[in-house]
């Protein structure tokens, strides 16, 4: 396979959607009940977890897209095959396209599991896994034009309930933060780790790096995108910690959705019934970018027709998800996952940067003795 | 260049007996036979003799226009005696005339509304064009009627229709290619484009749709426009017709290319983005504030004339949680009595609603307005007080039909009551998820279409943020000094903004 | 492709008759809008519910149902045997708690409804002296609908500030706090034709331990909250003659005071011997006095808002002591102490040993803004 990956001029993407794809994949399925796993860790102090993990993720982004400039346009996949050569590099490359899947998994399932405990407790799991499916698959097989721009419809239409924040800041009481830190600096650290499961998708740019056209200007954008969410994830959980009681705030499970509770307009009430349908616009692009970074690593490793991939994936996501059936699975998997998630994101990149470094180096030297 | 697809064709099937067929009989009698032969010795075909020169006439006397045949041709010629046919040529006064020496051409010049002159010996003929008008006068905008602006729509005709658009752009680089359609009716279909402006690419895409269609007939730009778009099968067009020269003028000066079908008042234009469906010209022509306002209301329209009535159904069927207290006795009041489900009461009355349009439509005006008081008012208030459905679904049902049709485009406005349908069902199965599903699936289906290779959903996606002035809003015109990004303009400024902003 | 487009069609279809969610139409469900909860016999709870059900014919919009049940839960599914709509309780805007349960099972009804998805976290709690069924089962012509009724005398009265707010989600996040205990107002049936708030229950942890008066429910919300728009009426025996009340046979001064604007500060000034300093500054309108002193002296003037300041410290401190001797903390000075100190690990029962000897100093800071429109 080549290394380096050049796209066809029509699929590519202006840089600043760059914002709109890391924004939306990482505001995905942890916005919705976040505040409570990091509350248990650093208590009125989780706020500042969430800033730490804001900054060590615009550290590991730097890391990222300073490894993707060595290689000009290619992505991930290529980069392993560079790196590792043939075979160990196509496993890397199965390891990171069955990551995908696994988090494609997780954010369709826990979406699920919102809609049947608010909403429909008796509609079947395998019904909404398809109905969601079906949207994913009609988007992506529209190619990653479409994908975008579902999410940056997804973004600038759910702006709304940005408004909804107003109505839960009446009943707040803002001595709830006092007094600051109070937790010791490891729980904090550890509510910090806590964030990864939530802050995760970033690094679709390992993928998504070589459609965007002007590549100087990735670094600004991506760093806009990850500041935008920190501030999103921290006024959430501003708002969480100040709105509920600490005993509140370690019993309830969806924290944002509770928060919409008390939303009531002259002509709709309990406008969480209406933010959970909403949340389907939030969940299909995050779901549709995955599937297709795995999709695209299966047809740049083993150079395999995309499109036939885009309905195996699914099916295979949909009856992993019919066995992911009740509360205690999920939040054992999820747990899971977000560990495997930090060493994937947050530690491997630093590995890869040094392994392109010393592979330049060592290139360098050769090319210099020859 | 006129025929050359017919003649193409023709000489590929009956390629070398042909060849000596085809040369005109210089015989009169010979001449007369081969004509008729091949128009099938039609009831109209008339041979008139002029006195005294051994010329013959042959023409269809329902084409041609028999005051221009008398007064300028019969007239010239009669009781001269000419010894070639260039002699004749130079006596008429006829504006659209040639010779040729092939029976094809012959042909197809008579069936287009030409008379053609035959010279007793001479190895060519002339043909002259003296078709008769026959179509009605231009007449105002009836289907995109507007207070302010222009009142005159295109008609049947497409040189008048022609003449209309040279009349708003008097610019040399005004391009007019004529290109035939459909094997049997050979209708002419007018390829129109401003030269320097519109992007070559898109006007060579297009040329070649047209021309590879391969058809028997073309009537109307309606079924053109199906067969030239990017995907047919979905239920949005792609392209835009219309019936008004000045808002196709003002488009083709924001780089559109345009297509005219001879025998029909409504013009294609292209690209068009989904957006531009909820514009109306009149926008162009009130101030900016008031353009803008218009332009929300219409959007605002379109998710309510969507989405109204199956909230309605998805919250009465599902999610009784989401009614307000004082919403919610008057609610169950009207509900109490009605005997179906929300989303069969909701589909029995946007039926009803249905039927009265169209039948509104289809009756003669004045039948038609009385019918939608019959339909209103009597049998609103019946359905009510037999308990058939709630009074409240009725104002719900009635005001998402009166928003469809702020839509200022006809066929779009038929393809939002249309979506509504499927949406009802899918909240009355699902509620609020099935709502949010069809709006899902609608919002990627958007996405994945284009029109002549441009995306639809410009200029929201992909994001054109100077587009943006001209878009759900409108900024005022010293904003807008660049032609839309849509097009991909080869000349991308409209005007100069700093010479317009100096007023005084 | 077509073939592909056919499946469709039918995958769609099968979907339709398969997965179709379970429809709760409106006219075919019984809407809970208030229900009441006492205590029965041998453990068991009774429910009182107000059916929203609206019949074309019938002559009252609403249905009483009685059940019993061991469970919160139980209780509908032993409902719904009474009823000809399954009851749901997604539009419960009251919830009320009979004297007896009130005392022991609030915060298990409180938490049972909360889990509940369904139930909004706006619904008022109250407590009712006697039995919340008697109160449901009030029979008066003006009051058809007996939920509709006290949903909005709840909500007026709380709008105007004149009862505290206790919605579920205030009181379980006053539970749930480590230095707060929650309240909850009374009501009371009162003639077989009136329902009329009396005051406010307190609570030490889920325990109800003693309860306060409507006018001392103000002075709570004084210390507790802000006042925007409220209003109140002070009677006391003033000091000085000048303010004597004329009209009063004990000589008794009687004031109204209108669009009262407070806010109060809460410190923690002794973090050994626990001392607090609550400062309360408070502007208002004065609309009534039955005594003739005229105001519109600068001297008279100050001596009417040093008169009205003490009362009003008077009646804090009452309070205060009021709820320190049933240990409840309702002003939620275990939370001052916590935020205070840092590292204190404050837990419920640390703050309940603690409160008690706790010593508040008062301080009421009282500005008269304007008398109506003449002077």
């Amino acid at each position: 396979m080549d290394i380096q990956y050049q796209p066809k001029p029509q699929l590519l993407l202006s840089t600043f959607l760059v914002f709109f794809i890391i924004h939306d994949i990482q505001v995905g399925v942890g916005i919705q009940g976040f505040q409570r796993i990091i509350f248990l860790e650093a208590k009125q102090d989780a706020w500042i977890s969430v800033i730490l993990s804001g900054i060590l993720t615009h550290m590991i982004v730097f890391i990222m897209i300073k490894t993707l400039q060595y290689y000009g346009s290619s992505d991930i996949y290529g980069i392993h095959h560079d790196i590792y050569g043939k075979w160990i590099g196509r496993m890397m490359n199965c390891l990171y396209i069955f990551y995908c899947l696994v988090t494609s998994l997780v954010i369709l399932k826990n979406y699920i599991e919102v809609i049947q405990t608010w909403m429909f407790p008796q509609v079947p799991t395998w019904f909404l896994s398809i109905s969601l499916l079906l949207l994913v698959v009609y988007g992506v097989t529209g190619g990653i034009r479409v994908i975008v721009g579902v999410s940056f419809f997804n973004i600038v239409l759910s702006m709304w309930m940005l408004g909804l924040i107003g109505y839960p800041i009446r009943y707040s009481d803002y001595t709830h933060f006092l007094p600051i830190l109070e937790s010791n600096i490891p729980a904090i650290l550890k509510g910090t780790f806590k964030m990864t499961f939530t802050v995760i998708g970033f690094e679709i740019l390992y993928v998504i790096y070589p459609h965007l056209k002007e590549k100087n200007k990735v670094q600004k954008f991506a760093h806009l995108a990850i500041a935008i969410t920190t501030i999103l994830y921290l006024l959430l959980m501003l708002l969480a910690i100040a709105y509920f009681s600490s005993g509140q705030l370690e019993k309830s499970i969806w924290v944002t959705l509770s928060l919409f509770k008390i939303v009531k307009l002259p002509f709709i009430e309990r406008m969480e019934y209406i933010a959970i349908a909403f949340w389907m616009l939030i969940i299909i692009p995050n779901i549709m970018l995955y599937l297709w970074a795995a999709v695209r690593g299966m047809n740049r490793t083993f150079n395999i027709n995309e499109s036939n991939f885009i309905w195996i994936f699914s099916l295979i996501l949909f009856i992993s998800s019919l066995f992911l059936n009740t509360r205690m699975k999920i939040n054992t998997f999820n747990d899971k996952f977000a560990l495997a998630a930090f060493y994937l994101v947050y530690c491997y990149p630093i590995i890869l940067f040094v392994f392109v470094l010393i592979k330049k180096k060592i290139k360098g030297f050769k090319e210099k003795q020859i | 260049m006129f025929f050359k697809k017919t003649l193409s064709t023709n000489k590929q099937e009956k390629e070398k007996s042909k060849d000596a067929d085809n040369i005109i009989p210089t015989n009169r009698e010979r001449m007369s036979l081969e004509f008729r032969r091949r128009l099938q010795n039609s009831a109209d075909i008339v041979e008139t003799e002029v006195p005294g020169t051994g010329i013959t006439l042959f023409y269809f006397h329902t084409l041609i226009d028999m005051n221009l045949l008398h007064k300028d041709i019969i007239e010239q010629i009669k009781n001269q005696s000419f010894h070639s046919i260039e002699n004749i040529m130079g006596q008429l006064s006829v504006g659209i005339m040639d010779k040729t020496n092939q029976m094809d051409k012959v042909i197809q010049s008579a069936i287009g509304g030409h008379v053609i002159i035959h010279l007793e010996g001479a190895d060519k003929v002339i043909y002259a064009r003296i078709a008769s008008n026959t179509g009605r006068a231009l007449s105002n905008a009836i289907n995109e009627s507007q207070v302010i602006g222009p009142q005159i729509a295109f008609n049947e005709s497409l040189s008048t229709n022609l003449s209309l658009i040279r009349k708003y752009i008097a610019d040399p680089n005004l391009s007019i290619e004529d290109i035939r359609v459909g094997k049997r009716t050979t209708t002419a279909v007018s390829l129109i484009h401003i030269h320097g402006i519109a992007n070559q690419q898109m006007v060579d895409i297009l040329r070649d749709r047209i021309k590879k269609i391969n058809m028997d007939g073309l009537i109307d730009s309606s079924v053109l426009v199906q067969l030239i778009e990017d995907n047919s099968l979905s239920i949005f067009p792609q392209m835009v017709l219309t019936e008004r020269p000045d808002r196709i003028c003002s488009w083709l000066l924001m780089g559109k290319l345009v297509v005219m079908v001879d025998g029909s008042p409504q013009a294609i234009a292209c690209p068009q983005s989904f957006l531009e469906y909820f514009q109306s010209m009149e926008d162009k022509n009130v101030n900016w504030q008031v353009a803008t306002f218009l332009r929300l209301l219409r959007i605002f329209a379109l998710f309510l004339s969507v989405y109204f009535t199956a909230i309605y159904v998805a919250s009465l069927t599902f999610h009784y949680e989401v009614i307000p207290q004082t919403l919610l006795i008057p609610l169950s009041e009207s509900r109490a009595r009605v005997p179906f489900p929300p989303i069969m009461e909701a589909l029995i009355m946007e039926f009803f609603i249905e039927l009265l349009r169209e039948a509104a439509a289809r009756l003669p005006t004045k039948v038609g307005q009385s019918m939608g008081i019959v339909g209103g008012i009597v049998i609103g208030t019946a359905a009510v007080d037999a308990g058939f459905t709630s009074n409240i679904l009725i104002i719900i049902v009635a005001l998402g039909a009166l928003a469809s049709f702020t839509t200022p485009n006809y066929s779009m406005g038929n393809i939002v009551r249309v979506l509504r349908f499927p949406i009802i069902v899918l909240a009355g199965f699902w509620g609020f998820y099935g709502i949010m599903f069809g709006f899902c699936f609608i919002l990627i289906h958007l996405l994945r279409q284009s029109s002549l290779g441009t995306p639809f959903l410009t200029p929201f996606y992909p994001p054109r943020l100077a587009d943006w002035k001209n878009s759900i809003i409108r900024l005022p015109l010293t904003f807008t000094a660049k032609r839309p990004n849509q097009t991909r303009p080869e000349d991308v400024d409209k005007y100069n903004p700093s010479v317009a902003k100096e007023k005084e | 492709m077509i073939k592909k487009r056919i499946l469709a069609v039918y995958l769609l279809a099968f979907f339709n008759l398969t997965g179709c969610a379970e429809p709760q139409i409106l006219e075919e469900i019984g809407l809970i809008t208030t229900i009441g909860y006492d205590e029965g016999e041998k453990g068991l709870i009774k429910g009182t519910a107000v059916e929203l059900k609206i019949e074309p014919d019938a002559k009252t919009d609403i249905k009483i149902v009685e059940t019993q049940a061991y469970s919160v839960r139980g209780l509908n599914t032993s409902a719904n045997k009474k009823t000809s709509k399954r009851l749901l309780a997604g539009q419960l805007r009251v919830i009320l708690l009979g004297e007896e349960l009130a005392h022991q099972r609030m915060l298990h009804i409180s938490d049972t409804l909360a889990k509940d998805p369904a139930i909004s976290d706006l619904s008022y709690l109250s407590i009712v002296e006697g039995e919340a069924r008697d109160l449901l089962n009030l029979q008066d012509p003006h009051i058809p609908n007996i939920g509709l009724h006290l949903f909005r005398l709840i909500e007026q009265n709380t709008k105007d500030e004149i009862m505290p707010s206790a919605t579920l989600q205030e009181v379980l996040h006053r539970y749930y706090s480590a230095g707060r205990d929650p309240f909850i107002p009374i009501l009371k049936k009162i003639d077989n034709s009136e329902v009329k708030f009396t005051g406010v229950g307190i609570y030490k942890d889920d325990r109800l331990v003693g309860r306060i008066s409507t006018d001392q429910s103000f002075y709570l919300k004084l210390i507790n909250d802000k006042y925007k728009a409220g209003s109140t009426e002070l009677i006391f025996m003033s000091e000085s003659p000048k303010l004597r009340g004329l009209s009063h046979s004990e000589r008794k001064t009687v004031i109204s005071l209108d669009t009262i604007h407070s806010n109060s500060d809460i410190k923690l000034v002794n973090k050994k011997n626990l001392e607090f300093d609550i400062k309360v500054k408070l502007n208002a309108r004065l609309i009534d006095i039955n005594s003739d002193i005229d105001l519109t002296k600068s001297s008279n003037l100050k001596l009417f808002e040093k008169e009205v300041s003490k009362e009003m410290e008077k009646r804090v401190e009452n309070l205060i002591a009021y709820c320190q001797s049933k240990n409840s903390d309702i002003i939620g000075l275990g939370e001052v102490y916590r935020f205070s100190v840092r590292n204190s690990k404050l837990t419920k029962k640390k703050w309940h040993e603690m409160y008690p000897n706790a010593k508040v100093n008062v301080k009421v800071d009282f500005t008269m803004m304007r008398s109506g429109i003449n002077d």
